[in-house]
């Protein structure tokens, strides 16, 4: 069953007098269970697909349909409250909140969702030792690696338990170790518990673990292959 | 909710410098308009303590005609049954009968208009405590001797004079004639008014009465002193219901101007407090702007996953609080130890003394603040706080997620 599906999908920006197509008629469908990438050079409108996806920008034309909703249709509190409960964000920079241990940020995606506290902790837990940062939980993000961070930033993508985690170049600012763990733990988490992970990628080492790789060139699908 | 307030508190410690600089600017910026309020409170209350006791009292009575012309003949004619009415009554401290005239004090080095108050000693003294305020080289009044006279220190002065010297008073009596009458200097009283000390002499009464030709229950004006000056009106109804045909009034109708001070100081004292806190909020505002600015990805991000605005105005609002509820109720602390520390060494103004003494306070001030001015403080740095939050929130609230952090 697909949980996302994008039909005819543009993204017109206005510079100037001319018009960018960043998304250019899309149409995209993912099924549950997925680890799929969208590759692509810089500037293909690979972040731009993503943000459409997420919610986070609005299409010029065209739907996205996530869990059988058009959340576009949704008012600006709605879409804040699917983005919480539907869909988990890893971010390239790990956006942490600096102030809070990483059980804690973990923790603060189920407040929002107003889980009980034992649950809250219950969960955190388990999931930081998912990522093997169980040790690291009263740690805070400044106390932390930048491979150790983006592993925290996975548990908080996961705590909500959405539908599908959005990745945008998740390895882009770490080294090769921190790469391969990230990437083993999120290929375990989509293995072992049916995670869909959808990413935007450069790194190869992204590339090679994907099941299905989704080309992107001028805001239109080039390839669609699956391993 | 607590979870933004957890959050609200650590975030305010991120800079701990910019934060440490606007509480402890707020600190001082309260402990400042308190301490200012509390001198004021302090002056006006010497300055009207001082005009009740030596001047005013809480109540006066007169014949009706005596305040449109100070005549020997607008005497009190039931003067023995108020001062029995006034006395009786429990809310009355104090009580005394005068006689007064207008004239003219001389000596051979000078000579001056006066008030002459015929008083009755012990009365007298324990209405205003006038035996306290004669220096040691003279005497109060006493039964015995001929025309005593008490005389302000300033006059003394310029007349002169010291106890033992001859002062000559010149005064019509009853009939319009003039009186002319040696007295001897038994004291020399001082006041924290100088005016007072220039104007009013003392005698006995009963020697001033004889001068006059009035009779020895004759007065011209009783004055009273209430337990508690807050009675000063209700007593004043009560004994005016007594008394129809005499003019009762209390502190308040003898100086309205001074009771008009007294009743705006509050409000006055309340709109410095304001401007200060109107002074620092400009201050919060910079700082939480400056704290939203620097921290857009970062609300970008909440907003991202799930945070909704309101929360994050909330979050900001909390921030903001948090940095007056920490500096606020120091203000509040430290100003309450400088005044009660001010209440007990007073703050000396001796440099003052001349321009102070004109307006009849004295030149330690005694710095005092009711109770409720605290809370009333507390109540505007919260309001004033509450206010300046909403710019920096609402700025808040306008950023796009997507801009602030340009990629998922």
């Amino acid at each position: 069953m697909a949980i996302i599906e994008t039909t005819n999908l543009h993204r017109d920006y206005q510079d100037g007098d001319s018009i960018i197509r960043a998304v250019d008629g899309i149409n995209l469908s993912v099924e549950e269970g997925e680890f799929t990438a969208i590759i692509g050079p810089s500037g293909s409108g690979k972040t731009t697909l993503l943000n459409l996806i997420g919610g986070l920008d609005n299409p010029s034309q065209g739907e996205v349909i996530v869990d059988q909703k058009e959340i576009h249709e949704l008012s600006d509190n709605e879409l804040i409250n699917f983005r919480l409960r539907h869909i988990g964000f890893v971010f390239q920079a790990y956006n942490l909140i600096p102030v809070l241990s990483a059980k804690e940020n973990v923790e603060f995606i189920m407040q929002l969702q107003g889980k009980s506290a034992k649950e809250r902790s219950k969960r955190a837990l388990e999931l930081l030792k998912a990522v093997g940062l169980e040790q690291q939980a009263h740690k805070r993000p400044n106390e932390l690696s930048g491979g150790q961070q983006q592993r925290v930033a996975v548990a908080r993508a996961l705590a909500s338990k959405p539908s599908f985690v959005l990745a945008d170049e998740p390895t882009a600012n770490l080294d090769s170790k921190s790469t391969e763990d990230l990437l083993d733990i999120m290929h375990k988490l989509n293995q072992e518990e049916g995670i869909t992970f959808l990413f935007s990628t450069h790194d190869q080492r992204v590339i090679d673990r994907a099941q299905r790789l989704v080309y992107v060139e001028d805001g239109k699908i080039k390839s669609d292959t699956k391993k | 909710m607590k979870t933004l307030f957890n959050i609200a508190w650590r975030n305010i410690w991120r800079n701990k410098l910019r934060s440490s600089v606007v509480i402890i600017s707020i600190m001082l910026g309260i402990w400042a308009g308190i301490f200012v309020s509390a001198f004021s409170f302090g002056l006006n209350d010497q300055r009207k303590d001082a005009l009740l006791k030596n001047q005013f009292s809480h109540i006066q009575v007169h014949k009706a005609e005596w305040k449109d012309q100070m005549e020997v003949e607008y005497l009190l004619s039931e003067a023995k049954a108020i001062l029995s009415s006034l006395s009786s009554k429990t809310e009355i401290a104090a009580v005394a009968p005068r006689v007064i005239a207008n004239g003219m004090a001389a000596t051979a080095h000078y000579s001056g208009g006066v008030q002459i108050y015929g008083i009755e000693a012990e009365a007298e003294n324990k209405l205003t405590g006038l035996a306290a305020k004669i220096d040691s080289s003279g005497k109060y009044f006493s039964k015995k001797g001929r025309n005593p006279i008490l005389i302000g220190a300033a006059l003394a002065e310029k007349l002169e004079v010291k106890p033992g010297s001859k002062v000559i008073l010149n005064f019509s009596n009853a009939n319009n004639d003039l009186v002319s009458a040696s007295f001897k200097v038994k004291g020399i009283y001082t006041e924290v008014s100088s005016t007072i000390e220039k104007m009013k002499v003392y005698v006995r009464a009963n020697d001033l009465q004889e001068l006059l030709g009035i009779g020895a229950e004759d007065y011209h004006e009783i004055a009273a002193f209430a337990e508690n000056e807050a009675d000063s009106d209700s007593l004043k109804t009560w004994l005016q219901g007594q008394y129809p045909n005499q003019l009762v009034e209390s502190w308040k109708d003898l100086a309205p101007e001074l009771a008009y001070s007294d009743s705006i100081m509050t409000q006055m004292l309340f709109i410095i407090i304001g401007i200060i806190m109107l002074a620092l909020s400009f201050g919060i505002i910079n700082t939480m702007l400056m704290a939203v600015l620097e921290r857009r990805k970062e609300l970008g991000v909440l907003m991202c996953v799930g945070m909704s605005k309101g929360r994050v105005f909330s979050m900001i609002i909390i921030e903001t609080l948090y940095l007056s509820l920490i500096g606020g109720p120091l203000g509040i602390i430290l100003g309450y130890f400088s005044v009660e520390q001010g209440k007990l060494s007073g703050l000396s103004l001796e440099v003052f003394s001349d321009g102070l003494a004109s307006y009849g306070i004295g030149t330690i001030i005694y710095p005092s603040v009711p109770s409720s001015f605290y809370f009333g403080t507390a109540a505007i740095v919260f309001i004033m706080t509450l206010l300046a939050s909403i710019y920096p929130a609402r700025h808040a609230l306008k950023l796009n997620p997507i801009e602030t952090i340009r990629t998922i």
